[in-house]
């Protein structure tokens, strides 16, 4: 074999690779949706709503703090868990030398970190606001954000294949969800809190991905996510402490996260977000930010695809005999748009991702 | 200046001075890294190699196939140098970084 074969081969294993981790998101991602939903009938998380009710405030202030509470519990969890993952890989030493680089690349993870904060928070409250599928269908729109930055800001090129596989990626993961808004719209008692959710879930994740592109052209992105994770973790106790401190009582039945069954389901949300990440981190160097965030864009069907596993089509999907074969029909149409764009970025021409900007 | 920094930073400022083939880095910085000079140390930084070359920051040149084992046998052996963007990012952390005591 000539130098030209392997080099052409490598470029392949490259694009396979980076592609490959953006599944492997979308397949984390969805799977999180499974212990993310069920930890709301948990007393760690139940009760904080309650215990908000029962000092006098309002259930939409309730709502908003519950949220904020358990994104805190998700982000603290990562942090942690982030510590046996690089850990094992023997890059704890990387870690140490990347956290003191404040002024050249930590400030960047600093920013990765309150965007995905306010991103994850976000999509929660779209989630107790409106409805799951809104908050899908809004997150699902940081793509377009992420792309338009990887394009404006980190320079990095993207082929017209690669715009339609995204713009027919997200496609399907706005028809999957969209059988629910046209049957049923969406009942809430307080829709605008619902909607900035959603904006704070698309823009977080969008402005995430284009800030932490940034340091990862400096850094590995195992430590840049662990890093990201570490500062989210930290916002989150300062904000909770700043909460505690004027007299909100989000900590009374902190207790609950020791019960077996919360604490399994801690560690599943950490775990499966955790790996998300790592993914999704891994995937920008070798794709771009673009391409791996509209693939990692799969996690639309497969929070589908894993909620019907885990909750049964009728709960996963909120179809009843009326509006079945809507939803059913929508989802159905939303995952078979999703195959197509992932099979125009799967058969792209590796040549287009062998370097990620014009050669100079 | 960027001894015991990210290795990342070391690799950009390994290679200011010319042009460095993979097995040159991979086997003089897995020297200085405690913990790296090992097959998975060097397969570390030979992927930090990737990774610069993939964001446009090392240009790939006198790509060879490693006959005679002298790294990897079988493998590309390339030779990586500073794109115009990866001079720019070794400007910039030249004044960002924070120096390390080794």
């Amino acid at each position: 074999m000539d130098v030209k074969e392997i080099r052409a081969m490598d470029h392949e294993k490259k694009k396979r690779i980076g592609l490959l981790m953006g599944i492997l998101c979308a397949l984390y991602w969805g799977v999180w949706y499974a212990p993310g939903y069920a930890i709301y009938v948990t007393p760690l998380i139940a009760d904080v709503y309650d215990n908000m009710i029962i000092a006098g405030y309002s259930e939409d202030v309730a709502g908003v703090l519950q949220a904020v509470f358990l994104t805190a519990v998700n982000a603290i969890a990562c942090a942690v868990l982030l510590f046996v993952w690089n850990g094992g890989l023997g890059k704890m030493g990387e870690l140490k030398r990347t956290i003191v680089q404040v002024k050249s690349v930590t400030k960047y993870y600093i920013l990765a970190g309150i965007c995905g904060a306010c991103a994850v928070s976000g999509t929660y409250i779209a989630a107790l606001f409106l409805s799951p599928g809104f908050a899908a269908i809004a997150g699902l729109l940081y793509p377009i954000i992420g792309t338009i930055m990887s394009v404006l800001y980190l320079k990095q090129k993207v082929s017209k294949r690669g715009y339609l596989a995204i713009i027919v990626l997200l496609a399907g993961g706005i028809t999957l969800y969209s059988g629910s808004l046209v049957t049923g719209g969406v009942d809430s008692a307080n829709p605008l809190i619902g909607c900035i959710g959603g904006i704070m879930a698309a823009v977080g994740w969008g402005f995430e991905g284009a800030v932490a592109g940034k340091a990862l052209d400096l850094t590995e992105p195992d430590i840049g996510l662990h890093l990201r994770f570490i500062f989210e973790g930290l916002f989150w106790i300062i904000v909770l402490i700043v909460l505690v401190i004027c007299g909100v009582p989000i900590f009374d039945t902190i207790g609950g996260l020791f019960e077996p069954t919360t604490f399994l389901l801690v560690l599943l949300i950490g775990l499966s977000f955790a790996w998300c990440y790592v993914t999704w981190y891994k995937s920008f160097p070798m794709i771009g930010v673009a391409r791996g965030q509209a693939i990692a864009s799969l996690y639309a069907a497969c929070g589908v695809i894993f909620l019907c596993i885990f909750l049964g089509p009728a709960e996963a999907l909120q179809y009843n005999d009326d509006s079945m074969w809507t939803i059913v029909g929508f989802t159905i149409a939303g995952l078979i748009i999703c195959l197509i764009g992932s099979f125009l970025l799967v058969t792209e021409d590796a040549e287009n991702t062998a370097t990620l900007r014009e050669g100079s | 200046m960027m001894e015991g920094c990210p290795i990342k930073f070391r690799i950009l400022e390994f290679v200011e001075d010319g042009p460095k083939r993979t097995d040159e880095i991979c086997n003089a910085l897995a020297k200085e890294y405690p913990g790296h000079d090992n097959d998975y140390g060097k397969a570390k930084i030979k992927y930090d190699c990737i990774e610069l070359a993939s964001a446009g920051i090392l240009n790939e040149s006198d790509i060879v196939v490693d006959e005679e084992g002298i790294f990897q046998q079988g493998k590309l052996l390339i030779t990586y140098s500073l794109s115009g963007l990866g001079q720019d990012y070794l400007e910039y952390l030249k004044k960002t970084v924070k120096p390390q005591k080794v």
